[in-house]
């Protein structure tokens, strides 16, 4: 059986609007049973970052994960790749941080893979030291970077 | 007639890069490109933007060998869209100075124009890329000191 069918930009498009809708019941209707959602990160301080397997993993991590850390404010798509049963977004994340209030904006990046248009991998890089200290809400010592001897030198 | 760049071309540029090979990576990289790759220059000195075909040969032919030699580079999905290409990689590499090993993930994010790269953008898991750099855990636990370590 061939589970590399082509999605259309059509049910890429519909994705990403339940996507910032944030609901996970919308979201789930594009969700594969089997889908893995990955993103990269240092799970220690940003709660957002991890892996989820299942479907009802990846409901929960939207409705009772995500929000007790930030409230999502806005996914500006600055290009969004489609070819073969895959799709490629980067773009800009914005959100506002819970225990704060404080904004946080960093750029993303989406590697999606689909099985009968329904999403059955998701994976999120991200610049994860600069969203880091915006989630820290200070600037990470890299300062043995100067001293270590282990200090790449150019 | 709006352009598309080639699987063909993509591949051939993604070689030559992977490799290193500045013979051939030099006619696919436009005059006016421009190269970012997102991540604390203080550390991972290959990080920042570059502007111009110069620049970036400078990049991959000297600053990047004198740091690393890539040991490998798997591509875990491309795509290729339009004039636009965006590849997932996992990258293995031996630093120069003492021989230990990075590996972290990186994603590129290109635009062609007449078969030659003029943009890229390339976002890495750069916590991650640091801590192996750095070859020690950042501090982490400071920040969970300062009370300013998000609360859940």
């Amino acid at each position: 059986m061939d589970d590399k069918k082509p999605v259309s930009r059509a049910v890429v498009e519909a994705f990403y609007r339940a996507f910032d809708t944030r609901d996970g019941d919308k979201i789930a209707e594009f969700l594969h049973d089997d889908v893995e959602w990955s993103v990269y990160g240092p799970a220690e301080i940003m709660q957002v970052c991890g892996q989820w397997r299942g479907k009802a993993a990846v409901i929960d991590r939207f409705a009772r994960v995500v929000p007790k850390v930030i409230e999502f404010k806005r996914l500006e798509r600055e290009c969004l790749l489609v070819d073969g049963d895959q799709s490629a977004m980067m773009g800009r994340i914005t959100s506002r941080h819970r225990g704060t209030g404080r904004t946080i904006s960093h750029r993303t990046t989406h590697f999606v893979r689909y099985r009968d248009d329904k999403v059955i991998s998701f994976r999120v890089i991200s610049d994860s030291l600069d969203a880091a200290e915006q989630f820290a809400g200070h600037h990470i010592d890299l300062g043995e970077a100067t001293t270590s001897p282990d200090l790449v030198s150019v | 007639m709006t352009y598309s760049v080639s699987r063909t071309a993509v591949g051939a540029f993604y070689e030559a890069y992977a490799r290193h090979d500045t013979a051939r990576l030099t006619p696919l990289l436009h005059d006016d490109i421009e190269w970012t790759i997102s991540g604390p220059v203080e550390v991972l000195a290959w990080c920042g933007k570059r502007r111009g075909k110069a620049a970036v040969l400078d990049l991959v032919d000297r600053l990047i060998p004198s740091l690393f030699r890539v040991v490998n580079l798997t591509q875990e999905a491309m795509l290729i869209d339009g004039d636009r290409a965006a590849t997932l990689n996992r990258m293995s590499a031996r630093r120069c100075d003492d021989g230990r090993v990075i590996c972290y993930r990186l994603a590129h994010l290109m635009r062609f124009k007449d078969d030659q790269v003029i943009s890229n953008l390339s976002l890495i898991d750069s916590f991650d890329a640091v801590e192996q750099m750095l070859g020690h855990s950042l501090s982490v636990h400071d920040a969970a000191r300062t009370g300013d370590l998000v609360a859940v």
